[in-house]
């Protein structure tokens, strides 16, 4: 038996890609070189989009846009407001999981930074990124003034993102710890579209301060305080799950609070499924520079584009 | 009890079905769109040439059930056409149904919209298949009879691709090598040095977009002859065909159609735009597949390596029958085959001795014949048929061709074969034991 996944932007506007350009498609065997077909089907054939466009690809684009406001929420942590020009592309970020690449003007593309989508305002063409202060890259992306350079969009800012996008009538509980706060608001939102039950618990971590706070409350959504740290606070973690009927959890955080969360679902008497931010280190985003590679089940994995059980990627 | 699982529900898949069962086991069939057998729904020519001996032999073997329901659902009996004679056509508009009821009937679980992605192996043995859905259903033996159709990327890398056959694979998933999965290499069949695959050789057209007088010829008389202005013959398509038995001058020349409920259209793919212009045809459309203007599947490009007992080779309890098997082109080759592998996979669960079926009988013969020619060079080029062709001509000079049912009857009993598909294995090996049991 392989390895059951799928790629995150097979059929999107973005498929095919240099990954099938380059005979590295990571579901088609003809656009891995092959003669016979068999591939991971994900309801489309790449290899035929990958034909009818001439072998053409559609790069996603680099973007000079205006910052519409900064702020120092504290000296370590920024949020950063920017406009984009076009409807669609800013509808396009309006989903859980969605992040983008940063950088000032005027730098060179090793001064990206992967950003998750914090919160997307469609009506005024606003996207909010949130950065957490602590090395060269994002030093200099908090710097910067007027205009940064974007591209995007990408998708795969999290694992598991069909249970929430086919979720109805269901209870999530949702856990944010420093700056995993950042990715909550898209799934909420997604999440309060089909009208399911959400409680929420917020961690500031190393950031300090409650980052989803305010908005969790604009959307009627009260926060609760959490520490990851204490016994009593695992003991409550369990007990929340077990009376309260949660059907699905969301973790956004540090893979040891994906582990930490995992070992107590895994004590259950039940299955829950665990859906997990993406923490592995991105570059291109695009499958081609192999700094998300990871080895599992004896397969080279790019995080970057593959969809995975939160279990396939922390592993037990 | 021994459990069976037949991986495609076309009809090798049906075939191997009935005979497990009727062998005494629990069948559970898998396929992946909504109606039982696959290429059987856009055929329906039976009993033409050859094949009337082949099922007139599996009747006398005792598993002839599948013929009796294609001949109830006949829409025309003894038809001759080009190169061809005493066709029936079974009408496939009607067909599949009443497989499905017999089926069900005799307690064969069938399960719609399963696809089988992959394989759980241990040691060379399968233990069990996952489903698209990640489901995993577990067994003693498999049999893969998924066919050799599509998927999309060898009817566009290979053919001019996704005409959208009965297949449906952008409906319902590609086909998979289940063998392949497991570990053993595909054979892939070949036109020529460098490509790959066959053409499926006919398609369908509405019967009722068809000019008065060809309608009323098809309903009368079952096949209809009509010349192609020569400007619009295409002979170098023939080249493609997997159906070698129709790969005659007679059938670049002309239309031929048959009638199967929908007039069957004896070429593989005809731009409409052409067809429009020939008198009679003014307002046809397309049946199958829809964009047979275009193209047609291609297949054969998945065979699995077998013994004569239907078993893949290099793993321990995988069956396999009809196309998967080999260049096999057929209703009556995949049935068959079906029976064999079916009928041999419950005695591999059961321990028992597996058996070939004597090279005097046309579906023994045609089954190791097959496996030689594949070992031959060339073999990979060709296909087989009891239906014309290279092994229609064996058969006759073998003097394996038989049109008397009374005389195939004959045969097989004097081979002491009768009905030997009707025993229930299971039953037997329990009296077996239980005589021996009694003994103490
Ligand atoms: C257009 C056309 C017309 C034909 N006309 C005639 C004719 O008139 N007379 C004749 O004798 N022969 C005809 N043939 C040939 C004949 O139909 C085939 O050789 C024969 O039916 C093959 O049977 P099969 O069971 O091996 O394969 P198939 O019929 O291809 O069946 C395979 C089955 O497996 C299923 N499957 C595939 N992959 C999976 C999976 N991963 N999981 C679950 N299920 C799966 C498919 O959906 C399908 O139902 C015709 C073929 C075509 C294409
Ligand atoms: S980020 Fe470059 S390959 Fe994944």
């Amino acid at each position: 038996m392989t390895l059951n996944y799928y790629c995150i932007d097979a059929g999107s506007q973005y498929c095919p890609c240099h990954l099938a350009k380059t005979d590295n498609c990571l579901i088609c065997s003809m656009l891995q070189g092959k003669d016979t077909c068999d591939c991971r089907w994900q309801g489309i054939c790449v290899y035929q989009e990958y034909i009818w466009a001439g072998g053409k690809i559609e790069e996603r684009k680099l973007l000079s846009v205006p910052v519409i406001e900064k702020n120092f929420v504290t000296d370590k942590l920024v949020t950063i407001k920017i406009f984009i020009p076009s409807a669609s592309l800013v509808r396009d970020y309006n989903q859980p999981g969605a992040f983008a690449f940063l950088r000032p003007e005027n730098s060179l593309e090793y001064y990206d930074v992967p950003l998750c989508v914090m919160d997307v305002d469609e009506s005024k063409k606003i996207i909010n990124f949130a950065v957490n202060i602590v090395g060269p890259k994002s030093k200099a992306i908090a710097r910067s003034e007027n205009k940064v350079l974007i591209r995007g969009p990408y998708w795969n800012g999290l694992f598991g993102l069909k249970h929430i996008k086919s979720s109805y009538n269901k209870h999530w509980l949702i856990i944010g710890r420093g700056i995993g706060q950042a990715s909550i608001i898209p799934v909420v939102k997604n999440l309060l579209r089909g009208n399911n039950k959400i409680t929420v618990l917020l961690d500031c971590g190393n950031i300090k301060v409650n980052l989803a706070e305010d908005e969790l409350k604009k959307l009627g959504i009260t926060p609760q305080e959490f520490d990851l740290n204490t016994t009593f606070h695992k003991m409550r973690l369990r007990e929340i799950i077990e009376k309260d009927g949660v059907d699905f959890v969301y973790s956004g955080g540090s893979d040891v609070q994906h582990k930490f969360i995992q070992n107590v679902l895994n004590k259950l008497s039940f299955s829950i499924p665990l859906i997990i931010s993406n923490n592995h280190q991105l570059c291109c985003g695009e499958g081609v520079c192999g700094s998300c590679e990871t080895l599992i089940d004896g397969e080279l994995i790019h995080f970057c584009k593959i969809q995975l059980r939160s279990e396939q990627v922390l592993g037990g | 009890m021994t459990e069976i699982i037949v991986i495609g529900g076309g009809w090798a898949g049906c075939g191997a079905a009935l005979a497990a069962r009727k062998a005494g086991a629990n069948v559970t069939i898998l396929e992946k769109t909504d109606m039982l057998l696959g290429c059987g729904l856009v055929g329906g020519i039976i009993r033409n040439n050859g094949r009337f001996t082949a099922a007139e032999e599996a009747i006398a073997l005792g598993a002839g059930e599948l013929f009796h329901i294609a001949d109830s659902v006949a829409r025309h009996k003894n038809v001759d056409f080009p190169g061809h004679k005493h066709a029936t056509l079974y009408d496939v508009t009607k067909i599949e149904p009443k497989v499905r009821e017999f089926l069900e009937g005799m307690g064969i679980n069938i399960k719609f919209k399963s696809r089988a992605m992959d394989v759980k192996v241990r040691d060379n043995t399968i233990q069990g298949i996952v489903l698209a859905n990640e489901e995993i259903i577990e067994g003693d033996e498999f049999i893969e009879t998924t066919g050799s159709s599509g998927p999309m990327g060898n009817c566009l890398k290979h053919g001019n691709g996704c005409s959208m056959c009965i297949q449906r694979c952008p409906a319902y998933g590609p086909r998979v090598s289940i063998s392949k999965k497991a570990g053993v290499e595909d054979l892939v069949g070949k036109r020529s040095v460098d490509t790959y695959g066959a053409m499926s050789g006919s398609c369908k057209l509405n019967k009722d977009t068809l000019g008065e007088n060809i309608k009323r010829q098809l309903d009368e008389k079952g096949v209809v002859v009509v010349k192609i202005p020569e400007e619009y013959i295409k002979r170098e398509k023939i080249s493609m065909k997997v159906c070698q038995q129709y790969a005659l001058e007679e059938y670049a020349a002309n239309i031929i159609l048959l009638d199967t409920g929908y007039a069957k259209f004896m070429t593989p793919f005809f731009p409409l735009e052409d067809l429009r212009k020939i008198k009679g045809f003014e307002s046809a459309r397309f049946e199958d597949p829809y964009a047979a203007s275009k193209g047609n599947s291609i297949r054969y490009m998945s065979m699995a390596p077998r013994d004569d007992y239907m078993q893949v080779l290099g793993l321990n309890n995988l069956f396999c029958a009809g196309e998967k098997s080999g260049p096999f082109v057929g209703h009556t080759e995949a049935i068959c085959t079906g029976i064999l592998a079916g009928h041999n996979s419950v005695r591999k669960a059961l321990n028992m001795e597996l058996v070939k079926l004597p090279r005097t009988l046309a579906i023994g013969d045609i089954i190791a014949y097959v496996n030689e020619q594949l070992k031959a060079e060339h073999g990979l080029y060709k296909r087989f048929t009891f239906a014309g062709s290279t092994y229609f001509e064996r058969m006759k000079q073998l003097g394996l061709y038989e049109t008397s049912p009374e005389v195939i009857k004959e045969r097989v009993a004097k081979l002491g074969l009768t009905g030997f598909f009707n025993e229930n294995l299971a039953i037997k090996q329990e009296k077996v034991v239980g005589m021996y049991n009694n003994r103490f």
